[in-house]
């Protein structure tokens, strides 16, 4: 779902400050869904979503109607997520069989909303899925998301993340492959039986 | 259209982002290919599986907390700026130091340049100053080393 400003200039003008606040309301369940698939836990989501509204604000006198408040947001998210990411010099270009000191690695999974269609298959998959894309780089990491998780066009996000229709693509794919390389090392059994019920 | 081809393109073509040639190029390989019908299968899956992942929601209060943080008045976000400027302050202190440390640097090393110099100047005029001596004890003009040229008169008044 996307957020656009109605370009209705016969309706009364609106504040800008309350324009804002109301397109904040409406868009930040849904930034905060992408921001936690792209950093992975609770905490480190709401920091990104606050931090990306706060550029959205300072800089919403640039913002052009015309595209979708949502894909401007997201523009601005991608490059506060790689900002963040290389500022605490973490680009998760670790292998994907690296783990802990024990040889595990934990991820930070908050409870769900149940959902009756959510399958025990899902869950099982959910968690391996997440490590899967946290390990990407954030450049891959935006694109599968985007295309997979907020279903964009590829036109759509090669204006997000400020590219070309190619690199998208080439994200797009790499970045799945990798994700179901990831699932087929470490959570095959639950992958096949997945795939299999398909 | 080729298997290398294929792999490149079939992400886009599940995606929905291939038209046209391309598409049908695609689509005919498919059919007489099975190795690659299989990977389209198997990306295809795996495009559900991250289509039907859960959307992650924030906690009671966020939505609250938010909109405090990021429209919170100008007024109250001076505490950041005032830390900037301490931040500007402690900079500018300290290219300020490394300055004065390279001018007292560069100062030191003239220093003994200066030092030696100076007595060999000294040395110089102290030897000047002894020829000129030895040259006026000697009935020379010390400045053209001629025999002083007495006037016949001077003396006897």
């Amino acid at each position: 779902m996307l957020f656009a400003i109605s370009k209705d200039n016969t309706g009364p003008r609106v504040d800008s400050t309350s324009l804002f606040e109301s397109l904040m309301r409406k868009s930040h369940r849904q930034a905060y869904s992408l921001a936690y698939r792209l950093t992975g836990n609770a905490a480190e989501a709401e920091d990104l979503v606050q931090e990306s509204f706060v550029r959205a604000f300072r800089f919403f006198g640039k913002y052009d109607p015309s595209m979708p408040f949502t894909s401007w947001l997201y523009r601005i998210m991608t490059n506060a997520h790689i900002d963040s990411v290389r500022r605490k010099g973490k680009l998760k270009t670790m292998s994907l069989e690296q783990g802990g000191a024990d040889g595990t690695t934990t991820w930070e999974l908050p409870d769900l909303e149940s959902s009756p269609d959510r399958t025990m298959l899902h869950e099982a998959l959910d968690e391996p899925v997440q490590q899967a894309i946290s390990s990407m780089t954030p450049e891959f990491r935006m694109a599968v998301l985007l295309a997979d998780v907020e279903g964009m066009a590829y036109e759509e996000i090669a204006e997000v993340m400020k590219t070309s229709v190619g690199t998208v693509r080439s994200r797009i794919h790499r970045g799945r492959k990798q994700i179901r390389k990831h699932l087929m090392k470490h959570s095959p059994q639950a992958y096949r039986s997945f795939t299999d019920e398909l | 259209m080729n298997c290398k081809n294929v792999q490149v393109y079939l992400s886009a073509y599940l995606d929905g982002e291939l038209c046209g040639q391309e598409c049908l190029d695609l689509r005919n390989h498919l059919s007489a290919c099975p190795s690659c019908r299989a990977e389209e299968q198997e990306l295809r899956k795996l495009k559900q599986l991250l289509r039907s992942l859960p959307n992650y929601q924030p906690t009671d209060g966020f939505e609250d907390r938010l909109v405090a943080k990021v429209m919170e008045p100008a007024t109250s976000r001076r505490g950041i700026d005032w830390n900037l400027d301490w931040r500007l302050a402690g900079g500018l202190a300290a290219a300020a130091a490394i300055c004065a440390f390279a001018l007292f640097q560069v100062t030191e090393r003239r220093m003994p340049t200066a030092t030696t110099q100076e007595p060999m100047a000294k040395r110089d005029s102290i030897d000047l100053d002894f020829s000129r001596d030895q040259l006026f004890m000697a009935g020379n003009d010390p400045l053209s080393g001629n025999r002083f040229a007495i006037p016949a008169s001077h003396g006897k008044n």
